[in-house]
């Protein structure tokens, strides 16, 4: 039985693993292929005949890489840092305190968490017009973050932290404040670093929003450096190599950055997790 | 030495008022996407260059905007009065402008600079002003045939000359006769597709040009449930019935047959606007080292029935459109200078005809079309005159086209995937088009 | 017990009221102003026939319109259609596999959450331009394989009924591979005493596995549910790439209309007004998800 068990399992996490990975790696054999090729059909992702390097050339001269790589990079931390403060300031208090409320103001989470990111984006863009916000990385920072999801992360971890702990410092004299820094924030990060994880790859890849907040060439993040070089699909002569080896400029380094890091994140969320 | 003082003082204040007492300084901004094709941005900003050298004091900042997600940020960009100054864009965007109350009146720059198709200026007409300023007109939805698989196939002969005398007698029996001989090695006569909205102008254009219409004159009601179009559609799923068209209809997006077309699959392709497109992507596929040699293809129009005239979908003109913004005058007037600029000057229109050959001039100019391709300057002066028969008055520029064609081909794929006969489909249709103009 | 009346005591203090609103204040600041005043605004704008230059306040009609056209109720049927295809699979699917990998090596574990992540991670034009090519009856890898196998093309982009679930499969796989981080932290985290104790009572796998381990691990089943459903009443990106509204506009889903509606269309009130039926509906699902898995008790 277990045996059976095992092996569909086996089956499942393979089925899986090769809908995940196939189109990745087609990504990447894509980039090597001319223009046209993409374009035929049946089209031929072979990687023994007709490749060429001339997309990603093509994607260096005409766009800047480099500018965009700032920005996006800018906007990634600048988002994540807010997220995780946000989330561990409320997630610890919605954990440890009893206050007026807290289960209206706690739903409120999950409300805001409910809400339709399209509903929301031509109010949202009232609002940063008023605020001046409009064409400015700060901007679309300030109207990205979503910290409803590490909310809820770091409430549920932090309803593990047993409560003695927080009874032994009070009785040594600590107050709240140093409870907060020094029993639960060392015992954070974990939790800190899955709050990050769970929202990266969403705000690096954010397109909507960023196109319809910035404007100048100097403000162009990575997503918009990616559709500008399918701009130059005038005439209708499709530039899918050039896209391709756009997304793969565009994710990579973000990828390295992940499985570099991984071990560390993830084996960072396993030792504190998520308990009961 | 006080007196000194005082008069370079004098003398600083003159001059910081005298820069601004020249002519005012105005800032514009221009939004564009890549509308036409590669060499574009480059003609325009030296265009711009041009304009700003003969007009000192007047700055154009071009923002080039991107394809995707452009619906977004025109929508947002007006819902909260941050538009540009000056767009340039397709019908597609710029259609629906001159309704909303956010542009200037263009009409003096019209009557200034004279000499307009008559059809483009029309679509930026509210009441008595005029609200657009075409800058080329868009090509002319035709077919694409391989010349060189039709005369492999032998049935050349069977196409028109004049590439617009034939009748759906005609085309059926070019298609079986073709698929006779190509079906063998695995090349389809046509490819049709159903699988998404985008080019649905050529279905449009097919029931156009056999006598159908899809709304009536004052675009109140759907005039689309005639015979004509019943039989259209009964046509095509012939075609499909007898496996003329490449297999996998239903699901085929325009890119896709497109695709299929550049492989030498199929003989006729719906998408490419005619032989200039054609040319142009064989061209690339040789320079890519896909093939040693571009087929020949040409432009035909689609055939008609019962003896009804040639009519042609079009998507119109690509406009400029001023906004009001602020109502600067300054600025306005400055917009105007550079939209009159435009449309006169020859160099910049030359070069776009020249990189968007199928992009004819929307105003009679003295300019010539330069091309070293010989093939793309005869395929050119070959259907010159099908845009004659441009035809957009049929509600694609109304605000609600958008509303009125996500409805059409999923009743397309119900025909050809028979779960729906023709008469089904287009009352169907029909109902759809008549919801769409009760609410709007 | 005795903690609660304890902190219940503690409740009385001021330094402690300071110290709570000090804490909750980034969050406050923030959802005020981003999210709240937005949706306000959003609610007013879907009574309103929005025009460019003014919105005229029109009451209901703009709900009216939306319930009489026949393409939301399709697309409330879509989005429950394919939501009843990912909800299940993901939670079930994210079950499986953490207690597949569960006994395996650490680092095999690392390379499935890793590979899992994956396609999250690929820019969605390549996935459109991959699946379109996998998917096919006409060309690409499932008709090939079919032509192998003798059999007809499989339809899946052409029948509806193949279609909806493809899509929830699709879906599926971008939106895995947290749920199984979760779900596998929670199982590696378990106590492992527990399993040895009801071991020495005499159960079997099966049985640990239902009365043991799944209730262990079940603040984390229901966090994934609640949240896999609140992402997946929104799914919208896919359908969008991959079928545009997919055969005979079996793939419209709610918030497709919406962003139809008001990027499209620019009929802001009417989106907004559908806008505001989908978060109705979100809301009713999560409460009756609250309600079935009691997951309310952790408060």
């Amino acid at each position: 039985m277990n045996k059976i068990k095992a092996s569909f399992g086996k089956v499942l996490i393979s089925l899986i693993m090769v809908l995940s990975l196939l189109p990745f790696i087609i990504m990447l054999l894509g980039s090597f292929k001319p223009n046209m090729a993409l374009s035929l059909v049946p089209v031929d992702f072979s990687p023994f005949h007709n490749t060429t390097l001339n997309n990603f050339k093509e994607v260096f001269a005409i766009a800047d890489v480099g500018s965009a790589y700032l920005n996006s990079i800018f906007l990634l931390v600048f988002v994540v840092a807010c997220e995780v403060f946000i989330a561990v300031t409320a997630g610890y208090i919605f954990a440890t305190k009893f206050f007026f409320m807290r289960r209206w103001l706690f739903a409120l989470v999950i409300v805001t968490m409910m809400m339709p990111r399209q509903l929301l984006l031509v109010p949202n863009f009232m609002v940063a017009k008023k605020l001046n916000l409009i064409d400015s990385l700060y901007g679309v920072a300030l109207t990205t973050i979503n910290a409803s999801y590490g909310i809820f992360l770091v409430r549920q971890y932090v309803l593990g932290i047993p409560y003695s702990l927080y009874e032994s410092a009070r009785i040594d004299g600590c107050k709240d404040p140093g409870i907060f820094v020094y029993i639960a924030l060392p015992m954070l990060p974990p939790i800190m670093a899955a709050v990050a994880i769970s929202s990266m790859f969403g705000v690096w890849n954010d397109f909507l929003w960023q196109n319809v907040m910035l404007s100048s060439k100097a403000n162009r993040t990575v997503p918009l450096m990616l559709s500008f070089l399918s701009n130059k699909a005038q005439n209708g002569i499709p530039q899918v190599g050039i896209q391709l080896a756009g997304s793969v400029v565009a994710v990579l380094p973000l990828l390295v950055f992940f499985l570099f890091f991984q071990k560390w994140f993830i084996e960072g969320i396993s030792a504190g997790g998520v308990k009961e | 030495m006080k007196k000194l003082l005082a008069a370079l003082l004098a003398l600083i204040m003159v001059l910081s008022m005298g820069s601004s007492a020249f002519a005012a300084d105005v800032e514009l901004t221009l939004w564009t996407p890549p509308v036409f094709a590669i060499g574009y941005m480059d003609a325009l900003y030296d265009l711009i260059a041009r304009f700003e050298e003969a007009n000192p004091g007047v700055t154009i900042e071009v923002e080039e905007l991107n394809w995707d997600g452009i619906g977004e940020k025109l929508e947002s960009a007006m819902m909260t009065e941050t538009t540009p100054d000056i767009y340039i864009d397709g019908t597609a965007r710029t259609a629906k402008l001159p309704s909303t109350a956010l542009c200037v009146d263009v009409s003096d720059v019209l009557e200034t600079t004279g000499n307009w198709n008559e059809g483009a200026i029309n679509i930026g007409k509210v009441d008595d002003a005029y609200y657009l300023v075409p800058v080329t007109l868009m090509p002319s939805t035709i077919l694409a045939v391989n010349v060189d698989l039709a005369k492999q196939y032998g049935v050349y002969e069977m196409l028109p000359e004049d590439r617009m005398s034939w009748d759906w007698e005609d085309f059926m029996a070019f298609l079986k006769a073709c698929g006779e001989k190509s079906l063998t090695d695995g090349v389809y006569p046509i490819g049709l597709f159903a699988g998404s909205q985008s080019s649905d102008i050529a279905y449009y254009t097919m029931l156009l040009s056999a006598g159908a219409n899809v709304l009536n004159a004052d675009h109140t009601e759907a005039a689309i449930n005639t015979p004509e179009a019943v039989q259209v559609l009964a046509n095509v799923k012939e075609i499909v019935d007898n496996g003329l068209t490449y297999p996998g209809i239903a699901e085929m997006t325009d890119e896709q047959v497109m695709g299929v077309f550049l492989n030498q699959k199929v003989v006729v392709d719906l998408t490419l606007n005619g032989g200039v497109n054609g040319i142009t992507m064989f061209n690339e596929m040789v320079t890519d080292g896909l093939i040693e040699k571009a087929p020949v293809v040409q432009g035909y129009a689609w055939p008609t029935m019962n003896g009804s005239a040639t009519n042609i979908g079009n998507w119109g003109a690509n406009c400029a459109a001023i906004f009001e913004n602020e109502g600067d005058e300054d600025k306005i007037a400055a917009a105007k200078d550079f939209l009159a600029f435009m449309a006169t000057d020859k160099a910049f229109n030359e070069t776009l005809w020249a990189s968007a050959p199928s992009y004819g001039p929307a105003r009679t100019m003295d300019i010539e079309l330069k091309l070293e391709d010989e093939a793309m300057i005869a395929e050119v002066g070959a259907v010159t005159h099908l845009a004659a028969y441009n035809n957009s008055s049929f509600g694609i520029l109304e605000s609600y086209w958008g509303e009125i064609r996500q409805y059409f081909y999923p009743n397309l794929q119900s025909l050809v995937l028979g779960n729906k006969t023709p008469e089904e489909a287009i009352s169907s249709f029909e109902a759809s088009v008549n919801e769409v103009l009760q609410y709007n | 017990m005795k903690q609660a009346a304890q902190l219940k005591r503690d409740r009385k203090k001021l330094p402690e009221m300071l110290f709570i609103i000090a804490f909750l204040a980034p969050w406050m600041a923030d959802i005020l102003v981003f999210k709240i005043y937005p949706f306000f605004y959003g609610i007013y704008i879907s009574f309103c026939k929005v025009t460019y230059k003014s919105m005229k306040f029109i009451g209901l009609k703009n709900y009216i319109d939306t319930f009489e056209r026949s393409l939301f109720w399709d697309s409330l049927l879509a989005t429950f259609k394919i939501c009843l295809v990912t909800i299940p699979l993901i939670v079930l699917g994210s079950l499986l596999i953490s207690f597949t990998i569960h006994h395996c090596s650490k680092r095999f574990k690392n390379m499935t959450k890793v590979a899992l992540y994956l396609p999250a991670v690929t820019s969605e034009i390549v996935l459109a331009i991959v699946w379109k090519n996998m998917f096919s009856s006409s060309f690409g890898l499932s008709a090939s394989m079919c032509n192998i196998l003798g059999i007809k093309p499989i339809e899946w982009l052409t029948n509806a009924s193949l279609t909806v679930p493809l899509v929830g499969v699709l879906v599926t796989t971008l939106c895995i591979a947290q749920p199984v981080i979760l779900v596998s932290t929670a199982i590696d985290n378990m106590n492992e005493s527990l399993l040895e104790a009801s071991a020495l009572d005499g159960a079997n796998k099966l049985q640990q596995l239902w009365h043991v381990t799944l209730p262990a691990i079940r603040p984390t089943i229901a966090f994934v549910m609640i949240t896999t459903t609140i992402g997946n009443l929104q799914v919208f990106y896919i359908p969008f790439l991959l079928t545009g509204g997919g055969p005979e506009n079996a793939t419209v889903t709610m918030l497709y209309l919406v962003y139809k509606n008001a990027f499209e269309y620019g009929n802001y009130g009417l989106a907004g007004a559908q806008g505001m039926i989908l978060f109705v509906v979100i809301g009713i699902m999560v409460c009756l998800q609250y309600r079935f898995t009691r997951a309310g008790s952790v408060d």
